[in-house]
């Protein structure tokens, strides 16, 4: 994924995936989900340790949630974000998790249980996974613990917005770094916007609340008429010419950075890491009104039973088991229980993904090429101080759908 | 110059080429231009008739939208790889990249609006026709039977139904989770109803609810799944496309206007460096038609200076004899020429040399000649003088010999009287000297007239007048001729010769061959005899004066006879000499120039005279 890219926009071929007929006796399990956790390393390492066949079917955001809501019986197992449950869930795409099965369960610590990793911190906006972790006999998802999880939660990170140093002066993080830049005229034509309102709606959002343009009583459950007073800023701005691009993928958001089409931009990190490496000095923001979160979300398909339901109960448990926690977290990520995956990594990295410390030594990445130069420090601090500054979680809004017609407007303005 | 020449042509045909390349490029880009223009405002319809599909699911529209998407991905491919170069397709290609995400996006928009229709139609449509149905029909006998607590119960069922019913119907026309969540709400509590109801007619329904309720969330689900698709995907391609095609159009406007500021400036440019090309093709011009005057005419020129030089005779030296050209053959001619000239001048300088030595030469033999003839003459004078005055006192000496003689030979002894005869002896043999050394002293210096005479005739005096003839017999053989010669000189050789063959024959009588030839210009006398010869030693002396074949007191003789025939011969212009050949007898050649010959032969007397 931090190569690959993720891919918002679908692949049509996958649609007409039918469900794969067994031969073997050695389980298979079909795993639908993002580039971002569907990686050939993970794979590799999963199919030895377990002693199973997993096939992997990657695929855009968009594109692999309609196709889990559509068609439950081509995957067993479904990894992506916690702002897509509800759709699974109500679609009966999923079926619930027992979590006495899962034998970490109490190493998962508090952040998708409470919202929070430590008491008094702030819990964000909207689809936070603690908010539907628990599905409720009466079919519906809460907060209020039960015997069955609607999703097993595991990869999670924080995103904000880049910006190009060499064009941009360098702000200070938690301090002058805000969303406000992507609404500053100063970057007017220059600055890029994710093209996912699940996502990118809430930078803009954000961007207009810290100009003081838009007040939200919620801004992970915005009404109608707060949509449409933000599309009416967006628009307006759109038409002054402040947006450079909307960028359909990690990739394209490289490129346009690289390109100097934009300079400031919502962004995702492994662009970050790639401008880094191709030797751009791209800052990715600790803005002051706090982050855009995310949280990975490993469902079951509602189909899915027998000897896959098994072998999927194994692979949910290995990724709990320290190896994927540490792989992923050379990436930027976190896993929910960080302690298992220390034993895997060095002091030194543990130390920079985790503690927020500078790291000692130079950091490879997953693929053994330098990510991390000695002396650097990870931007907002540790695991803790940054998902204490979260604003809002990727949300599906109750007016998601009402909210794209704003996008729409939005893009054709 | 041709090479500057050929430069400004050069130039004028960059200029055109590069002008025509600059009109080849802005026509190219136009074209591009325009095209994009037009891509731009067809996906902007192409987005319109989307929107229209998404709401009414008509496959007219679908077929047009694909057809749309076909023929835009055509017109850019044949602006991104056709004339316009491998170089600004390259731009393109993101709007390529742009453009096919559209049309992936297209193809899931109608497949899902498709599921959405037919899960419609095929699920929830039928599902609640029949609910509805089944649940009217139950209303009604319950309300036939008069149970109010079934038709209560049928129809919060119904109600129920309806909720949910309204729910997918408002979701259809106005998508929003909110509507999910009644769905769910709503679809859970008709589930409930119907388990309130206790027809066997209900079991169909209550088995299918389910199956509706997902049935219903596949419409949600593909609903928003199109609605993300078009508003955000494809517009998201449709904008990226779009803001590309204009980023691209005012880089191509911008590249344009600096392309014709440059295509100005290169106007200039090359106007200038054309300018620059014509003047130093001028330059060139003079310099080569000084080159050529200096390369080609200075030679010419000095070549004709050479040649008149050479003409002139002076000593010239010649360049340019190694070129290769008409030049060089023409400098290698002119030093033929003074080659010819110089040994010309050297045969000159020796003529020259020669004449004056010739003049020298015929000076000092005209001076030798004249002194020798004043010798000659001083010879002969005293010769002449010598002879004829020592003859007076030798015959003074003679006389007294005589007189002494006569008076006194008795009383003499006798050897005084011997010395007296021979003293006598002596004095007439000086005086024979003397009369010979007379005789050729006088050669010359007598009056001897140029007479015509006939040889034959003239042989036949002589002899006759020798007065020697018992001794001699001579034959004259050979054709007559006239002669015009000296005759006295003529009749002394002959009878010279006559008289030396007898003098010195060893027989009694001698004979003489006398053989007359003539040739062109010379009549030849060859005057034979039989005699003993003449030794080989004295073959040189034979005509020296005073030499005599035999001591005088053997033979006595002048020994001035052959010097005066040859005196005489070369007197005459002819010339005389021994015939060396071996064998008896002398044979004298004398060779006479004819002065002047007879026309008419005489007849020739063969008989001996």
């Amino acid at each position: 994924m931090l190569r690959g890219g993720v891919a918002l926009v679908a692949s049509p071929g996958l649609l007409s995936a039918g469900p794969a007929i067994h031969v073997n006796r050695r389980p298979k399990l079909r795993v639908l989900g993002t580039h971002v956790t569907l990686q050939p390393a993970i794979r590799e390492r999963a199919q030895r340790v377990l002693d199973i066949d997993i096939e992997f079917l990657p695929g855009g955001s968009a594109e692999v949630l309609q196709k889990a809501s559509t068609f439950p019986e081509s995957f067993d197992v479904y990894e992506q974000w916690s702002n897509s449950i509800e759709i699974l869930w109500e679609a009966g795409a999923i079926q619930p998790i027992q979590h006495e099965r899962i034998a970490l369960w109490n190493e998962v610590n508090d952040l998708c249980k409470t919202g929070r990793l430590e008491a008094g911190a702030t819990v964000g906006k909207g689809a936070a996974p603690h908010r539907m972790l628990y599905a409720q006999a009466n079919g519906t998802l809460s907060g209020a613990p039960s015997q069955e999880l609607s999703f097993l939660p595991y990869v999670h990170n924080v995103d904000s917005f880049g910006y190009d140093a060499a064009s941009v002066e360098r702000g200070t993080p938690y301090g002058s770094e805000s969303w406000g830049w992507l609404l500053d005229p100063r970057w007017r034509g220059h600055v890029g916007i994710v093209n996912e309102p699940t996502i990118g709606l809430f930078d803009l959002a954000l961007a207009a609340e810290a100009r003081g343009l838009v007040t939200f009583a919620d801004i992970g459950q915005m009404t109608r008429k707060e949509i449409d007073m933000l599309f009416e800023v967006l628009i307006d701005h759109k038409r002054r010419g402040q947006f450079g691009a909307f960028w359909n993928s990690v990739p394209h958001s490289v490129d346009l950075m690289a390109s100097g089409r934009i300079c400031v931009s919502s962004m995702f990190s492994p662009a970050v890491s790639a401008l880094n490496g191709q030797g751009h000095d791209v800052v990715y923001a600790a803005p002051r009104e706090g982050y855009r979160a995310w949280h990975g979300v490993m469902c079951l398909s509602s189909r899915t039973s027998g000897h896959a339901m098994d072998a999927a109960y194994r692979y949910m448990n290995w990724w709990l088991s320290g190896w994927p926690g540490a792989f992923v977290a050379r990436q930027g990520y976190y896993i929910s229980n960080p302690e298992r995956a220390r034993a895997f990594l060095s002091e030194a990295e543990w130390a920079y993904w985790y503690s927020g410390l500078e790291a000692t030594s130079p950091l490879t990445g997953p693929d053994g090429s330098v990510s991390v130069r000695a002396g650097e420090v990870r931007r907002g601090g540790s695991y803790r101080e940054r998902f204490g500054h979260v604003s809002v979680w990727n949300t599906v809004m109750r007016e998601y759908e009402y909210s794209m017609r704003g996008w729409y407007s939005l893009l054709t303005a | 110059m041709l090479v500057l020449h050929l430069s400004v042509v050069a130039i004028n045909h960059l200029v055109l080429a590069k002008a025509a390349e600059s009109i080849d490029r802005s026509a190219g880009r136009n074209a591009q231009v325009a095209a994009l223009l037009a891509m731009d405002r067809d996906i902007e319809t192409l987005q319109g008739t989307v929107l229209s599909f998404m709401y009414t699911g008509d496959q007219a529209l679908a077929r047009r939208v694909t057809e749309g998407v076909e023929h835009l991905s055509e017109a850019l491919t044949v602006h991104s790889d056709g004339a316009f170069g491998s170089s600004r397709s390259g731009d393109l290609a993101p709007m390529m990249d742009a453009l096919r995400s559209y049309e992936e996006g297209l193809v899931q928009v109608i497949a899902q609006r498709g599921h959405q229709s037919r899960v419609l139609i095929d699920s929830v449509r039928p599902f609640a026709a029949e609910t509805r149905a089944t649940l009217s029909r139950l209303l009604a006998v319950a309300d036939a039977q008069g149970a109010s607590e079934a038709v209560a119960k049928v129809g919060a069922a119904i109600r129920r139904f309806d909720r949910a019913e309204e729910v997918v119907l408002a979701y259809q026309l106005d998508p929003s989770g909110a509507l999910v969540h009644q769905f769910r709400e709503a679809s859970g509590e008709f589930a409930v109803a119907l388990e309130d109801l206790v027809s066997a007619d209900v079991e169909p329904i209550r088995a299918g609810v389910d199956a509706w309720r997902r049935s219903v969330f596949h419409v949600f689900s593909s609903t928003r799944s199109y609605l993300h698709l078009v508003n955000v995907v494809l517009a998201g391609q449709a904008l990226e496309f779009r803001t590309l095609s204009s980023l691209w159009i005012e880089r191509a406007l911008d590249a344009q206007a600096v392309e014709e500021m440059e295509a100005q400036l290169d106007g200039e440019r090359l106007r200038e460096l054309s300018d620059w090309a014509g003047i130093l093709t001028v330059l060139a011009g003079l310099l080569a038609g000084w080159w050529i005057s200096r390369s080609v005419s200075a030679p010419i020129t000095e070549m004709s200076d050479t040649f008149t030089a050479l003409a002139a005779g002076h000593h010239v030296e010649i360049a340019g004899t190694d070129r290769r050209d008409e030049l060089g053959q023409l400098a290698k001619a002119a030093e033929v020429f003074a080659e010819r000239n110089r040994e010309t001048r050297a045969l000159l300088v020796q003529a020259d040399r020669m004449a004056r030595e010739r003049e020298t030469t015929n000076g000092i033999l005209e001076k030798h000649v004249a002194e020798l003839k004043l010798r000659n003459e001083d010879l002969d004078s005293f010769s002449y003088s010598a002879s004829h005055d020592l003859r007076a006192p030798l015959r003074s000496i003679a006389l007294l010999a005589e007189w002494i003689q006569e008076d006194a030979a008795s009383s003499l002894p006798s050897e005084s009287v011997e010395h007296l005869q021979l003293m006598v002896g002596r004095v007439q043999r000086l005086d024979k000297l003397l009369d010979g050394l007379l005789a050729y002293a006088r050669i010359g210096r007598a009056e001897d007239l140029k007479q015509r005479f006939s040889v034959r005739g003239a042989i036949d005096d002589a002899v006759e007048a020798w007065g020697g003839l018992s001794a001699v017999r001579v034959s004259v053989v050979g054709e007559d001729v006239e002669l015009e010669a000296p005759r006295v000189a003529f009749h002394k050789v002959v009878q010279n010769l006559v008289s030396n063959a007898v003098a010195h024959h060893d027989r009694e009588v001698a004979h003489v061959t006398i053989e007359i030839q003539v040739d062109d210009d010379h009549l030849e006398l060859r005057v034979g005899d039989d005699g003993p010869g003449i030794p080989a030693l004295l073959h040189e002396r034979v005509f020296q004066i005073f030499q005599t074949g035999k001591p005088r007191d053997v033979q006595e003789g002048s020994g001035i006879g052959l010097a005066i025939v040859q005196k005489m011969v070369y007197q005459a212009g002819g010339s005389i000499e021994l015939d060396p050949a071996p064998g008896r007898g002398a044979l004298f050649l004398v060779r006479w120039p004819l002065l002047a010959r007879s026309e008419s032969r005489l007849p020739v007397a063969s008989e001996p005279v």
